[in-house]
């Protein structure tokens, strides 16, 4: 599966699951979301079943739940993908290089919410200044609709592409972002 | 010679006032700071000992240079706070409690130093209890995390 979708800031975003887990897990709900244990036996089940179990207990935890379809019908569902505010504001803290690398780390995140429908009402950039420690801090924030546990476990979910996205980032950007950049996620 | 101080007592403490409906702003903003300060000790006296006994200035100095937090000899180095929030990583790898305990610290940030009601509007937050709330969940998720870091 692969979502093509575009935004007035970052342009033009492909999302593309990495997981084989994700198209399993999509061809499971397409056969009506049967028990896993009745699931296509071609399917290699401890994997999958361990994977998608936790796709959709992130499902029903995000509110959207299971809908029986028809086998071969396909559910269409309309996701919001909020702008990523503040990001062309004027401030020291954000070189372009940090402009660069907010919007790679915005796409991660979107395209987690976009896997799990986990609802984000709004992205927004803001400089995060200790008074009491000399430093200042770019954080991208993520406001949700969503429950506490619901946010923690989404924001938990996102460790796993992180550590892939800054595993290939090179030496100087992986510095940049681990120490200047930080993520915000507020619920409701 | 009595026992050392624990801190989550801190966090049971803002348990207490959050969970008091008549508690005003002063009380929601001082139960921000000791839920904050109670994360922030566990973590620190779990990965450098209680009060950072074993905070040593090789591991200090190895911590800054890994994040290169001490760029020029004449800036000073920085405080505890950001040191625990890089110690997290640099000893699990792990993004997310790190980031969660620096929410945390912004918070506390926010309720000890910011007096105008921004900093509620820019989370989406109509008040104090509201963030307070936030704050004390953020807090109880992470806080067993945070005893369980491994020590250097």
């Amino acid at each position: 599966m692969t979502l093509y979708t575009e935004t007035p800031v970052a342009g033009e975003l492909v999302l593309e699951p990495r997981h084989r887990s994700i198209s399993q897990f999509w061809r499971w709900r397409e056969k009506g979301g049967e028990a896993l244990e009745t699931a296509d036996p071609s399917i290699r089940f401890l994997n999958f079943a361990e994977q998608a179990a936790q796709e959709q207990n992130a499902v029903i935890t995000y509110g959207t739940s299971f809908t029986t379809l028809p086998r071969g019908e396909k559910k269409r569902v309309a996701v919001v993908i909020p702008p990523l505010e503040d990001i062309n504001m004027h401030h020291p803290a954000l070189t372009s290089k940090v402009r660069y690398l907010l919007r790679n780390f915005w796409a991660i995140i979107v395209s987690k919410a976009l896997q799990t429908y986990f609802p984000i009402g709004k992205t927004s950039i803001a400089v995060f200044s200790d008074t009491s420690e000399d430093r200042l801090q770019v954080v991208l924030r993520v406001l949700t609709e969503a429950s506490a546990s619901q946010a923690v476990a989404f924001w938990e979910s996102l460790e796993s592409d992180i550590h892939e996205w800054v595993s290939r980032l090179n030496d100087r950007d992986r510095l940049i972002f681990l120490r200047d950049i930080s993520l915000r996620i507020h619920w409701q | 010679m009595s026992q050392s101080f624990d801190p989550t007592e801190f966090f049971s403490f803002a348990g207490l006032i959050v969970r008091e409906s008549s508690a005003n702003e002063a009380a929601l903003r001082s139960a921000i700071s000791r839920a904050y300060y109670s994360v922030y000790l566990v973590a620190r006296d779990s990965l450098f000992g209680t009060d950072e006994a074993r905070l040593t200035a090789g591991i200090r100095k190895r911590i800054n240079r890994n994040y290169q937090l001490k760029t020029h000899k004449k800036q000073r180095e920085l405080g505890t706070h950001a040191l625990v929030i890089f110690a997290i990583h640099d000893r699990t790898n792990n993004f997310t409690l790190s980031h969660q305990l620096d929410q945390l610290r912004e918070a506390r940030v926010d309720a000890d130093y910011k007096m105008s009601q921004k900093c509620l509007s820019n989370i989406g937050k109509q008040s104090w209890r509201e963030y307070a709330e936030e704050t004390m969940q953020l807090a109880t998720l992470i806080l067993p995390r945070a005893k369980m870091l491994p020590s250097y």
